[in-house]
């Protein structure tokens, strides 16, 4: 093939692709009038959500702070009066969080939850550090029936030895088995 | 010594160890719950299983209760003993609450990591849990029951290390119940061991209750600052505050407990009346400015008054290099009005005690443990020194004989011999149990104190010591105690600070890390004096009643906010490391958004706020400002090697913050005579009445914990205390109100009567606003208070 020839042949090609291109559907969505699908597993912004009985699921173990990768959780653990741990203040950089998804993963109480939302853009990097009031949903999210305090033994939801799991207290004043 | 092959590898270790410790010894650690070196073992958690192979015993056994003998060949990761390990540890989890996101214990447990280790990580057994109620045990230490394997580290602990018998088990098998027959505080000093001692997370500190992970926590070696033990303990601060304190093993000084004025003393640093501002004539400035205005003062009264016009007073309770720099200053002031404590009578006393220790004779707190003859005068172990106490018990477990000579109805966790004497008689009393017991006695160690006994008993427990061939052991009163008094040496005494200031010849006091206004026994008369003053220089970190006087004030850093030295009781020197930078505190800080008092503050701060430095950095600006030449105090190593210029501190330059101390001999080149009487506080006044006495209590009148919540809990109310046939005589009975009269000072409180207390005497705690120290050694006069 000689220089000129390949010289046209690209022209044609190049002006055919834009001809055929012109009449195609476009694949550009007009976001955000216009949505994609999200996958089913898709997984953005980080909520805190309750248990059935509306109490907060979050315990402040500290298990999400200690996986995290990026150091974008903090919190301070206390009691609340009766008892059951809480988180006195629970805060999430997320300007810094990277959304793997290991504090989920981590949570014993599964508490902390993944969601789909994934549009919380700020102008401003403080904004994007989140206190507990805008993390703590209302609802239970994934795994609406469970409480983890019907499992651990200490008597919270339940008092001791009322769980489905566990026997009554032993009574320590009596020597009969 | 028989010698042993455990995997392979040969080790030889002193007869009666057992197998498990020689694994140890080898590195090779097998999980175990119920044996702890203190405690010994019990096979109780059946946990420690080896495959013996070779040897006496054969098959696989629980390797703690089978003492290392000759031929032994061991199998630590025989398949046969790691299946009794995993089957094991499978069983003690059955009853497990797997509660671990609620538990203290979390990240710092046993049980989670030997669970792991043992080889079981999925829960087979669908069957019930057995549960119990937990106990309420005072605000020191929870219990959380249902997390129990039934290892018996709690109850050997508590009955038989620390001699407590309120405490203990009840039932059988698996549920065994650890706890007090009804609710209510532990009464053992000791108890915030049990946190310790528990494999997991059945007792918990209560005084970080839910508020850290142990991984988020910053810790360093340190020294305890509660009394002049010098117990070594790991402070743990998170976000700025000092939360968890647990004990760090010494074997040469507390082995491996602390007592719980030690453990839970630490609130004092995270108070939030502490003062963390610089401060001059009452207005908040920055550190240059305070340099500033202190150098401006100091000049301005040296050129009018000349250097003899600037005084100095270090403190016994403050690092070594703090204490050394502030003598360099005056050294370079040329000022001769340098003291290191605010009480003059106990000051000489103590002085007097450590220039009479000597190699010979002294004996470390561990030591005690190993003594078959204690004889204790003048002093309250459980009071003034808890892990002395601690340390007696475990000789008298070994057959110790103790006799304590002293006025105070002594209470100790085992049987002994109480001989009542009044400070007088202590040296006589003394020499007559010495005279019956010494001979049958392989190494007795006399055990003297230096708050109550005066210097002729002070003497005279060296003396006999020395004669004798006894060890000798003082109590004094703060953690660096020992330092202060060999830095003071023969030099003047607060006393004779006051009358400069009250002649006008003192116009500026510098006062590092002390309180004479809240601490010197005459309170008015320190008042007074120091209201002469020009100015008021004081570095502290506690909102002291001089602080709050102060002309300028600069915030100073805790033990466990900067590295030091403390010098104990027993003249060996540790090194204590800084654990946190101090500051406020993250959590006090607030406001960020709703809820304001909870969220920490949003903005960003290149500094910490509210950071204090240690003294001596201030200290050396001051020397700086003056124009001194003192490149030497610009470090923490140039300032230990000029301290270690003087030949007593040489020892020094080999110390670092783990090691088991380095010894000081403080010698007697510059003893204070013991003629010398102290210019305040001295003898006791001849007359009627009974003799009273200020004195030491576990909780409440240490000078810093005494500024920490959770201590003053279990301060006592004020009381005095006397004989119950002298109480009779005054026609009062226990229980009652009533005052305590000498001259114009009065106290009023309840009566405490015992039979034990010596007769002619009358005692009370140094309780913070209980002004018992006004009437130390005076004649006082009791009567029913009239309502």
């Amino acid at each position: 093939m000689s220089r000129s020839t390949g010289i046209l042949k690209g022209l044609f090609e190049a002006f055919a692709t834009t001809l055929r291109e012109m009449f195609r559907k476009p694949v550009t969505i007009q976001y955000p009038e216009e949505k994609k699908p999200l996958s089913a597993r898709a997984r953005w912004r980080i909520v805190l959500t309750r248990d059935p009985d509306g109490g907060e699921r979050c315990v402040a173990c500290y298990l999400c702070s200690a996986v995290c990768p990026v150091s974008c959780i903090s919190m301070q653990s206390a009691d609340r009066g009766d008892g059951r741990r809480y988180p006195e203040w629970f805060r999430i950089n997320f300007g810094r969080c990277i959304l793997c998804g290991m504090c989920e993963e981590a949570c014993p109480t599964l508490a902390i939850q993944l969601t789909p939302d994934y549009e919380f853009c700020k102008y401003k990097a403080l904004d994007m550090v989140y206190e507990k009031e805008d993390l703590l949903i209302d609802g239970t999210g994934k795994d609406p029936e469970y409480n983890f305090y019907k499992h651990a033994g200490i008597g919270i939801v339940n008092p001791k030895g009322k769980n489905p799991d566990e026997y009554g207290p032993v009574d320590i004043r009596s020597n009969m088995p | 010594m028989p010698k042993l092959i455990i995997d392979g590898l040969e080790v030889e270790v002193p007869e009666g160890t057992n197998v498990l410790e020689a694994a140890k010894k080898l590195g090779i650690v097998i999980p175990h719950f119920c044996y702890h070196s203190a405690m010994g073992a019990v096979g109780a958690c059946r946990l420690c299983a080896m495959k013996f192979v070779e040897g006496p015993v054969k098959g696989v056994q629980v390797s703690c209760m089978i003492k290392a003998q000759d031929g032994m060949v061991v199998e630590t990761a025989d398949p046969d003993a790691m299946r009794a390990r995993r089957m094991v540890i499978e069983w003690l989890m059955t009853n497990h609450p797997h509660d671990c996101p609620v538990c203290d214990e979390g990240g710092m447990c046993l049980l989670q990591d030997y669970t792991i280790a043992g080889g079981h990580g999925r829960r087979r057994y669908k069957g019930k849990k057995r549960t119990y109620l937990s106990q309420y045990l005072g605000e020191f230490i929870e219990q959380e029951m249902n997390r129990c394997i039934q290892c018996y580290r709690c109850h050997r602990f508590y009955r038989d290390y620390a001699g407590g018998d309120d405490f203990g088990t009840k039932k059988i098998a698996n549920r065994t119940f650890f706890g007090r027959f009804k609710d209510g505080w532990l009464e053992s000093e000791f108890a915030g061991n049990l946190a310790d001692v528990c494999p997991t997370g059945v007792f918990t500190d209560k005084t970080c209750h839910f508020r850290a992970r142990p991984w988020e926590l910053e810790t360093a070696p340190s020294v305890c600052p509660h009394c002049s033990l010098g117990c070594n303990l790991t402070p743990g601060a998170k976000l700025r505050e000092l939360m968890l304190i647990k004990a760090r093993e010494n074997p040469k000084v507390n082995g491996w407990f602390i007592c719980d004025r030690g453990r839970f003393g630490g609130g004092f640093a995270s108070r939030g009346d502490r003062p963390r501002k610089f401060i001059v004539n009452r207005q908040e400035t920055n550190r240059d400015e305070a340099v500033g205005a202190a150098v401006k003062l100091i000049s301005a009264a040296i050129a009018r008054y000349g250097p003899g016009s600037v005084a100095l007073t270090g403190s016994p309770r403050t690092s070594l290099e703090n204490n050394h720099v502030l003598k360099k200053l005056a050294d370079m002031l040329k000022a001769e009005n340098i003291c290191f404590s605010t009480e003059p009578f106990r000051d000489m006393k103590e002085r007097r005690a450590v220039s009479l220790l000597n190699a010979g004779s002294r004996r470390s707190l561990r030591d005690v443990e190993f003594s078959d003859l204690i004889i204790s005068a003048g002093a309250d172990p459980v009071n003034e020194a808890p892990m002395l106490a601690l340390m007696m018990r475990q000789a008298a477990r070994k057959g110790a004989r103790v006799f304590v000579i002293d006025p105070r109805p002594v209470r100790l966790p085992f049987a002994f011999t109480h001989i009542p004497a009044l400070p007088d008689e202590l040296a006589e009393k003394l020499a007559g149990v010495l005279n019956e017991t010494r001979n049958d006695s392989k190494n007795p160690v006399i055990i003297c104190g230096t708050d109550i006994p005066g210097i002729d008993a002070i003497d005279a427990c060296a003396a006999a010591a020395g004669r004798l061939n006894c060890g000798l052991f003082y109590t004094l009163s703060s953690a660096n105690s020992f330092g202060a008094a060999v830095l003071a040496g023969s030099g003047p005494d607060f006393g004779a600070m006051l009358s400069g200031m009250e002649g006008g010849n003192i116009r500026v006091l510098i006062a590092l890390e002390s309180d004479p206004l809240g601490r010197y026994p005459d309170k008015e008369r320190a008042a007074r004096a120091l209201k002469k003053l020009d100015s008021l220089i004081v570095m502290d970190y506690l909102p002291t009643d001089t602080a709050k006087a102060a002309d300028v004030f600069f915030p100073a850093a805790a033990y466990a906010e900067m590295d030091g030295i403390f010098i104990n009781n027993e003249g060996r020197a540790q090194g204590f490391s800084r654990a946190y930078i101090p500051g406020i505190p993250v959590n006090s800080m607030g406001p960020g958004r709703t809820p304001p008092e909870l969220h920490p503050p949003r903005e960003f701060f290149s500094e910490v706020p509210g950071r204090s430095f240690p003294a001596w950095e201030y200290l050396g600006d001051i020397a700086r400002g003056l124009g001194m030449e003192c490149n030497n105090l610009e470090s923490l190593e140039t300032i230990r090697a000029t301290l270690s210029e003087d030949r007593r501190f040489a020892p020094l330059a080999a110390l670092h913050p783990e090691s088991e101390g380095a010894l000081i001999t403080a010698g007697q080149a510059d003893r204070p005579k013991a003629q010398t009487p102290p210019s305040a506080g001295g003898k006791p006044d001849t007359g009627e009445g009974l003799l009273f006495y200020a004195v030491e209590l576990t909780f409440g009148t240490e000078e810093i914990s005494a500024y920490s919540g959770k201590t003053r809990l279990r301060a006592p109310e004020p009381y005095v205390l006397i004989n119950s046939a002298d109480a009779a005589g005054l026609g009062l009975k226990d229980g009652e109100r009533v005052k305590v009269s000498s001259g114009k000072s009065a106290l009023s409180c309840v009566l405490k009567t015992s039979a034990s207390c010596a007769k002619g005497a009358a005692f009370a705690p140094r309780l913070t606003g209980f002004d018992a120290a006004a009437l130390s050694g005076k004649r006082v006069n009791i009567t029913k208070e009239s309502v």
